[in-house]
């Protein structure tokens, strides 16, 4: 009896570039980036005026920022997410900007404000029945979460995880990335000789994961599988990486030694911060894990900056897109690649026919290390 | 399914491992867990002080697990070992300290040494940096009994053989109880509680001593 697969069978985003996987897709392809000056809160104080943001989500809503956002992705009809599908909320810093207003009005009301009280409203948009767990590992969460649905699925725990993930640009996030100088004076440029530091953004999203036998019997489209994962940490630094790439590297080994003998990786869509640390570390991992088999690596925090516990979803997804087209998108703001980075980043879209899989790393504060082998379904 | 083979724990008021009934009172000062206990962590741990009060617990619980599961620390190797917390208001506290210290600076600039703790995963981080831990490293919550959510994920990444052990437990400000769940095959003793035995206690809730004793008391039963 074969093993039980997962398939991504629906998936939604919203992005600096706009509602949908294809309007990202050909946001990314235009080569221009969906990043601009801040003008939720005062930047003056900070290294950096530029995030990549969501259009229309606002500070002193009744609503959070990501509450916001993830109403657009569920209040249309037609989302096709069933009610018994297990939930998986994936985030670093959830409703934020409520605690942001709860500490400035001098309020003690601090419980309505964490990761987990996002749950139940991420529970009541989607419109399952089960109330679901959060998943957070730093910039790694979205990841996480997609391999916790995936192992749900394929050791038969559940037939059906949808995976939301979401995080927003809040004065809170901002002041702390530029207080660690981790943010870039002027944009992200991940794998460039010359990058400076990362640029913030903010996104949220959902997958729906489903078993390979459900998915064929509902008749569903399969946008791809998750066919292998692998977590890993660091032990190293709180904030800063690995510095040989060794766990990563152990962790796409583990993705790929789950995907099976023969699995020919096309190309690796990047944690790609922007750092010095971070860029350098993952082409140390993929060195590692690849050897010589070079994949062509590209990030998208370049063009839509860094949106943390979402970011491992949207990348996940566009690795599927670029699975179907057959090529990367290009490294918005890559100019002079890093010595390190060369034969492995290249500015422009490059194709790579042939493969059947796609490697999605994540990387976060704490080192921890997420990998995803995302395959083509035949 | 996966197995016990201890638990450590530390509250305000005492602190103790529970396989092997060791454990001590003590009192917290006006700075949380500082200064550092060094019974409980002997070993040189760089910027202790720095940590915030649910990392200085976890900490503390997770040597205490540790060494009642006669495990060593830090592990010498520590390659699919690796850990998952939980907490009932993530990092809610250390979120506060940080916006109420930046906006009292009149918002020129936070403090990143507050910053570090506003994730709900740094306690479990700032663990398995001190301890060598390289494998799967996660927050949990939300779950009615975050505790028992926590160690059903831990037994689940141990089944699929995604670590071969876990800490697994829950943290604040107030104190932790970590366990160190793990695959038969990985360890040479044998186990203390049974996973079923464990999750049966883990569901009835309680304070972390009360978990504790909860645990050692099931008997002297030889696990299946």
């Amino acid at each position: 009896m074969s093993r039980t697969k997962a398939y991504i069978v629906s998936a939604d985003i919203i992005t600096p570039y706009g509602h949908g996987v294809e309007r990202c897709w050909s946001g990314l392809l235009s080569g221009k980036h969906a990043l601009k000056k801040v003008e939720r809160f005062d930047t003056r104080p900070f290294v950096s005026d530029q995030a990549g943001l969501i259009d229309g989500i606002e500070y002193g809503k009744e609503d959070s920022l990501v509450i916001q956002a993830l109403k657009r992705l569920f209040e249309k009809p037609g989302h096709g997410i069933p009610r018994d599908a297990r939930l998986i909320v994936a985030s670093t810093k959830g409703e934020i900007d409520l605690l942001e207003r709860a500490v400035a009005q001098g309020s003690d009301e601090f419980n309505q404000c964490t990761v987990a009280s996002l749950l139940p409203k991420a529970q009541k948009l989607v419109g399952v029945s089960d109330s679901g767990y959060v998943i957070s590992a730093a910039c790694a969460s979205a990841s996480a979460a997609l391999a916790r649905a995936a192992s749900t699925v394929t050791s038969g725990a559940a037939d059906c995880v949808v995976v939301v993930a979401c995080d927003s640009v809040s004065e809170f996030v901002y002041s702390g990335f530029s207080s660690l100088m981790a943010l870039d004076r002027t944009l992200a440029k991940p794998f460039d000789k010359n990058r400076k530091g990362l640029t913030l953004g903010e996104a949220a999203g959902y997958a729906l994961v489903m078993s390979d036998a459900r998915a064929r019997k509902e008749g569903r489209p399969i946008m791809g599988e998750i066919a292998g994962w692998g977590l890993t940490a660091d032990a190293n630094h709180i904030t800063g990486p690995s510095r040989d790439g060794k766990p990563l590297a152990l962790a796409i080994r583990k993705a790929m030694e789950m995907g099976g003998d023969g699995t020919t990786i096309g190309s690796i869509c990047a944690h790609g911060t922007g750092t010095a640390f971070n860029d350098s570390m993952e082409i140390k991992a993929f060195t590692r894990a690849l050897g010589q088999r070079t994949s062509p690596v590209y990030s998208l925090k370049g063009a839509m900056g860094h949106s943390m516990g979402a970011a491992g979803l949207v990348e996940a997804l566009v690795a599927l897109k670029s699975l179907e087209h057959g090529a990367t998108p290009p490294n918005i703001n890559l100019d002079t690649v890093d010595d390190e980075a060369k034969g492995w980043a290249f500015p422009e879209q490059r194709p790579f026919g042939g493969a059947t899989s796609v490697l999605s790393t994540n990387s976060g504060f704490g080192g921890v290390n997420a990998a995803l082998l995302l395959s083509q379904v035949t | 399914m996966a197995d016990l083979y201890g638990a450590g724990w530390i509250d305000n008021r005492s602190y103790g491992c529970a396989r092997t009934g060791s454990g001590a009172t003590h009192q917290v000062g006006d700075c949380g867990f500082s200064p550092r206990i060094k019974e409980i962590l002997p070993d040189p741990f760089p910027n202790f002080g720095r940590l915030d009060a649910a990392s200085k617990a976890t900490c503390y619980s997770v040597a205490l697990a540790l060494e009642d599961a006669g495990l060593a620390h830090p592990l010498a190797c520590g390659e699919g070992v690796g850990i998952i917390g939980a907490s009932q208001a993530g990092c809610a506290r250390s979120d506060v300290r940080y916006y109420k210290d930046y906006i009292d600076s009149g918002r020129a600039s936070g403090l990143s040494n507050f910053f570090i703790y506003t994730l709900p995963s740094s306690p479990v981080s700032e663990a398995s940096i001190h301890f060598g831990l390289q494998g799967p490293l996660l927050y949990t919550g939300g779950t009615e009994n975050i505790f028992a959510g926590c160690a059903a994920l831990a037994m689940e990444l141990i089944e699929n053989q995604e670590a071969s052990v876990m800490l697994a437990g829950e943290s604040g400000p107030e104190g932790a109880l970590f366990m160190v769940l793990a695959a038969r095959s990985s360890m040479e003793q044998a186990p203390w509680r049974s996973g079923a035995e464990t999750m049966a206690v883990l569901r009835q809730g309680g304070s972390f001593p009360h978990i504790a004793r909860k645990l050692a008391d099931i008997g002297n039963k030889i696990v299946p």
